[in-house]
């Protein structure tokens, strides 16, 4: 098992009850997984995702996670 | 459309009819156009042959939702071109029902006066002495006109700064809750109103004149899409009621583009003390009010309400800009300062991000430490005071630059950039570098195209296809200020054939056929009337320039520079 934090941005933290957003979310996951694996854990695939990174470098859903990363999942931005 | 001239040195109004040759005439469009046809480009922007107009959107007052932004148009003292910058609030919706299309202000008192225009509800306008509110700051200010006016008015005012016709001023305007804390900030439009001694501008509510829509079943079925498709989309309808604007930090800070202590590095290390997510944990555990209505006609509700620890509110509405300039840009990691600040500047009349990036560049050049914000707040106040470092720090970043001899100024025109850097974001140096209003963010936001992960398309490092998308959507903002739609719901452009929508919308109100190539000439036209303005006040492809620290200093994490070659930043308007 991989063990992973991910911190969710927006409005993505909603479902998660306990969420606290200084501490994220320790998630233990399978080995070899990659980051869809972490959304689809996470159960935020029906989400609208934007940028995701992994230890401040962005990575694309076919990443390998790494063991003890830190996750940080953004939804789409729009500005002005 | 009814237009009323001010002449503030005869102390004489007159009203005229004026029709515009294009449709759809209104906000910047129309400021633009009065700007360019009347103002001698090379004048004094303080002097008696400037002029100042006020114009709310064309939407504005309607049953259109998120249309309440209110045009305001000058010669600038900060870049010494045209300019306009719009405010929302309640303004503009409510000057639009006095069937006034547009308020030109022009000449200077003689003698030192100072006047409050009024409109009332019969579209009345009158010029009233206000030498008893000449030196107050905002707050005050509107306290003391509610006073004797009545609470049932929109006030447009300026402050200390704008008395003292500094060129970071702003031009506050009260929002539903009349407060002073919306604020036309760029460009220093609040010294021109100083200039002319003009402390406020009056409009009483409830007025029923507007400007009829032709086709109002039409309108009503179109604004009936564009509002469904703004509270369709997760961004406009869930994302900013939650968190507002300072949803951006993270994710642009993330991207390596939160230009960090002027712009030194582009991520701040404590961008999560004041993200978005912070914010608003932080006013909820205050019992403030992280979810907030600051503008008329408004169903997105992204403004907010700060408040301090024991439950006082200090300002509405903390945004991403001004996190950003009073924020990561000076160093400092503390919302309650970064707060302050904010509200320093709305009472004192001040643009918070020209007068943030001001502070980071008398940061920079060792006139005190980044992160200091006790030290921020002393300078922001030194321009109250009316001070000698006051006054440099009031008229923007370029004059401390000059003043400590600091060659690190992140401006273009003479106006600081706003929260994206552009070497991590290429498509924003060509924004900032063409637009005719300086480095203006809102002139072309194009940071989505930019970043893949939102939809983008284009290599934020590249200057692939960054020309000719900044052209495009420069073309597209200008119809946008002209209408009046708040940046934030432009997500109602997303509906199924959503800019024929709103094609349909000025259609159906001016009677007039207006389709989708209307909308892309129109903006073209209104562009191309700024560069002819700017043009004959001088200006020449080197004011198209950034400054060499963005060609030269690579910026951290991903080390890159601006690429955009200078022929490629020419070719934007070679229309």
């Amino acid at each position: 098992m991989l063990s992973v934090n991910v911190r969710l941005f927006g409005t993505l933290s909603r479902t998660f009850e306990d969420y606290h957003h200084s501490c994220g979310l320790d998630i233990a996951i399978a080995s070899r997984g990659d980051i869809h694996d972490l959304l689809v854990h996470l159960d935020l695939i029906g989400e609208s995702i934007g940028m995701v990174f992994m230890d401040d470098k962005q990575v694309n859903n076919t990443t390998k996670l790494n063991d003890n990363a830190r996750i940080k999942i953004f939804q789409p931005i729009f500005g002005g | 459309m009814n237009i009323v001239r001010v002449d503030m040195n005869a102390r004489k109004i007159t009203r005229e009819i004026f029709e515009p040759a294009f449709t759809g005439m209104g906000g910047r469009g129309l400021t633009s156009f009065f700007i360019n046809r009347e103002v001698p480009p090379g004048c004094d922007p303080l002097g008696p042959d400037n002029k100042l107009v006020f114009a709310p959107g064309f939407f504005s007052g309607s049953t259109l939702v998120n249309t309440s932004r209110f045009s305001i148009g000058a010669k600038s003292p900060m870049t010494r071109g045209i300019k306009e910058s719009n405010v929302g609030g309640t303004v503009a919706a409510d000057m639009a029902r006095t069937g006034i299309s547009a308020i030109i202000v022009e000449g200077r008192p003689n003698n030192g006066q100072s006047f409050i225009l009024k409109v009332d509800q019969k579209g009345d306008v009158t010029l009233h002495d206000a030498d008893q509110y000449w030196g107050k700051r905002t707050y005050d200010l509107v306290a003391s006109i509610k006073e004797f006016y009545g609470n049932k008015i929109s006030i447009t005012c300026i402050g200390p700064a704008g008395e003292q016709q500094l060129s970071a001023a702003s031009i506050q305007a009260t929002d539903r809750d009349g407060r002073p804390c919306r604020a036309a900030g760029r460009g220093g439009l609040g010294a021109v109103m100083g200039s002319k001694g003009l402390k406020a501008l009056i409009i009483e509510k409830s007025a029923t004149n507007a400007e009829p829509i032709q086709d109002l079943e039409g309108f009503k079925a179109s604004a009936k899409i564009f509002a469904k498709a703004v509270m369709d989309d997760e961004f406009s309808a869930e994302i900013l009621p939650e968190l507002g604007s300072a949803v951006l930090v993270e994710p642009i800070n993330a991207a390596g583009a939160f230009p960090t202590r002027n712009a030194r590095e582009g991520q701040f290390e404590d961008a999560d003390k004041i993200s978005g997510e912070a914010l608003a944990q932080i006013i909820k555990s205050r019992g403030g009010k992280p979810n907030h209505k600051g503008c008329s006609g408004c169903i997105i509700n992204c403004s907010n309400e700060y408040v301090d620890e024991k439950g006082e509110f200090i300002t509405s509405s903390l945004e991403y800009e001004t996190i950003w300039s009073m924020g990561g840009m000076i160093g400092n990691n503390d919302l309650d300062s970064i707060a302050r600040l904010d509200r320093l500047c709305d009472d004192i009349g001040l643009d918070t991000m020209s007068t943030g990036v001001a502070v980071a560049v008398a940061m920079d050049a060792g006139y005190k430490e980044f992160g200091d914000a006790k030290a921020a707040i002393e300078m922001v106040e030194d321009v109250a005071r009316g001070t000698a470092f006051g006054k440099i720090l009031g008229h923007g970043p370029e004059m401390v630059g000059k003043h400590f001899n600091h060659d690190r100024v992140p401006v273009v025109k003479g106006q600081s950039i706003a929260a994206y850097d552009p070497r991590a974001i290429q498509g924003m140096a060509v924004t900032y570098s063409t637009s005719p209003m300086g480095a203006d963010h809102t002139a072309g936001w194009v940071v989505d195209s930019n970043l893949e992960a939102f939809g983008g398309t284009l290599d934020p490092f590249s200057a692939q296809g960054q020309v000719e998308n900044s052209r495009n959507t420069q073309i597209h903002m200008a119809m946008v200020d002209t209408v009046g739609i708040c940046d934030f719901a432009q997500t109602g452009f997303g509906a199924p054939d959503g800019l024929e929508n709103v094609c349909k919308m000025i259609a159906a109100k001016s009677g007039k056929p207006f389709c989708e190539a209307d909308w892309k000439s129109t903006g073209k036209m209104i562009i191309q009337t700024e560069l002819e303005f700017n043009k004959n006040a001088g200006f020449t492809k080197e004011q198209d320039r950034l400054p060499r620290m963005f060609y030269e200093e690579p910026l951290p994490p991903h080390n890159k520079v601006v690429v955009i070659q200078d022929d490629d930043m020419d070719s934007t308007f070679a229309f």
